[in-house]
């Protein structure tokens, strides 16, 4: 009878919960705890299943020999192993690219605990890999692991030094430093230039954001009956909130501090003016007032709000709104999050419109968007002068 | 695991790739459930849905993955 081996055309890898193997023929995914990896192992098809039995039986919990004719059978149907002949053959392993590119695809896939340990061994297989280390910081935050997150970004740039202005922003959060008061310009910038050429697509359709609708929930009872109304559009972005913003306006002005985010928002040919700017700043020099001042979305690069809050509040006309989404945070008065932004606690918010000299119309909890498959609560805030 | 049971164990990885034995060792030592073998098999889905998915930049041309 010929031996148990492993199946020539899959390909190996060791991780630390023992192996991850991949069947490109039948594009099937294994995972081997540590037992099966050391079966694996001795299945270089000189030896019979006696021969394992007899190996490996030994070492087994008392009662559990038969697991091994189990697991051999389990192998056999999964296409893992063979019957192959007689003669040694070691099984093919993954190199450090072909590894980096299957946990790509295990990450697409939603396969990312496993990707987590392909990358972990691709770094170990090539310690210069930037591209992995950069992947692994990002699965490792995915599934949680944010030491292993915090060591992959900053190895990623001790090897692309400068490179990434995000990075750096998480990894303030990620090692747990005191934040900055807001995140800085070239972070920003830096996101949304590489998110713009999809970000409505993201948003809308895969984490299916609802900041526009939920502002606005909060912005019609302060206008009631009001329309033709100047209305400033702060960190408009593509527009999305403009959209919604458009049938109430007279006068509608966008400011953003991405240039690739107001190309966006010009082709939807809704607002009478866009800026490129840092909006404290704009608002602390313009002279113009405005009935209604929107920001949503936006706020989430913000810690502090005192001087957002407070220059809103002084470019409102009477009766005006300053209405805005965050996201909610438990920490009082704000924390960094692990996503490099800042999630705000609603006490911050009735604190800051106090010091600004403004009315909190309204301050709800509702929906924001997804995250990593789980709702991210928003806070929407509407305050009156 | 016992001592006789870890000498099994070091006489089997003795059979294995000189480079394996002590990562195998170190999984397995701690154990006696580890040594017990198990696999799960699965299809690689082309789409698996919410998990990995948040709020992130990807630059153009990388693909689904960075969702």
């Amino acid at each position: 009878m010929p031996n148990p081996i492993i199946n020539p055309a899959i390909l190996l890898s060791p991780v630390e919960t023992g192996y991850v193997a991949y069947d490109p023929i039948g594009d099937k995914l294994h995972q081997l705890n540590p037992g099966a990896a050391l079966l694996a192992e001795l299945c270089d098809g000189t030896r019979s299943v006696d021969d394992l039995r007899a190996l490996a039986g030994p070492f087994m919990p008392e009662g559990s020999v038969d697991a091994i004719d189990r697991w051999i059978d389990d192998a056999m149907t999964a296409g893992l192993l063979t019957w192959g002949g007689s003669v040694s053959a070691a099984h093919r392993e993954f190199s450090a690219d072909e590894l980096f590119d299957f946990a790509s695809r295990l990450k697409s896939c939603g396969k990312v605990q496993t990707a987590f340990l392909c990358l972990q061994k691709t770094v170990e297989l090539k310690p210069d890999h930037t591209e992995a280390w950069y992947k692994l910081g990002d699965v490792a935050q995915s599934v949680g692991r944010r030491a292993e997150a915090r060591i992959a970004y900053e190895k990623y740039l001790e090897l692309e030094p400068g490179g990434d202005a995000e990075l750096e922003q998480i990894l303030v959060a990620l090692r747990g430093e005191a934040p900055p008061e807001r995140a800085p310009d070239r972070c920003i910038q830096q996101i949304y230039r590489d998110f713009a050429w999809h970000y409505d697509s993201q948003m809308r359709e895969d984490l299916q954001y609802q900041g526009p609708e939920r502002l606005l929930d909060v912005l019609m009872p302060v206008i009631g009956e009001r329309r033709d109304l100047s209305i400033l559009d702060i960190g408009c972005g593509s527009g999305l909130a403009g959209v919604a913003l458009r049938p109430l306006a007279r006068h509608l002005i966008g400011v953003d501090l991405s240039p690739e985010m107001l190309e966006l928002a010009r082709k939807r040919n809704i607002y009478d003016k866009l800026e490129v700017a840092e909006i404290t700043e704009w608002l602390e020099n313009t002279k113009d007032s405005f009935d209604v001042i929107a920001c949503c979305d936006c706020l989430i690069y913000f810690g502090d709000l005192g001087r957002i809050v407070s220059a809103a509040g002084k470019r409102l006309k009477k009766d005006g709104g300053f209405v805005f989404s965050m996201e909610r945070g438990d920490v009082h008065p704000f924390k960094l999050t692990d996503t490099g932004r800042y999630a705000h606690h609603p006490d911050h918010v009735r604190e800051a419109a106090a010091s600004a000299g403004l009315s909190v119309a309204e301050l709800r909890e509702a929906f924001l968007r997804m995250e990593y498959g789980v709702e991210v609560m928003g806070l929407y805030a509407a305050l009156t002068k | 695991m016992s001592q006789d049971a870890i000498k099994s164990l070091e006489n089997a990885l003795a059979q294995v790739k000189q480079d394996r034995r002590g990562f195998l060792k170190t999984l397995l030592v701690g154990s006696a459930v580890a040594a017990v073998p198990l696999m799960t098999s699965e299809a690689m889905a082309q789409d698996g849905g919410e998990e990995g998915k948040k709020k992130k930049k990807k630059k153009k041309g990388e693909g689904e993955e960075g969702k």
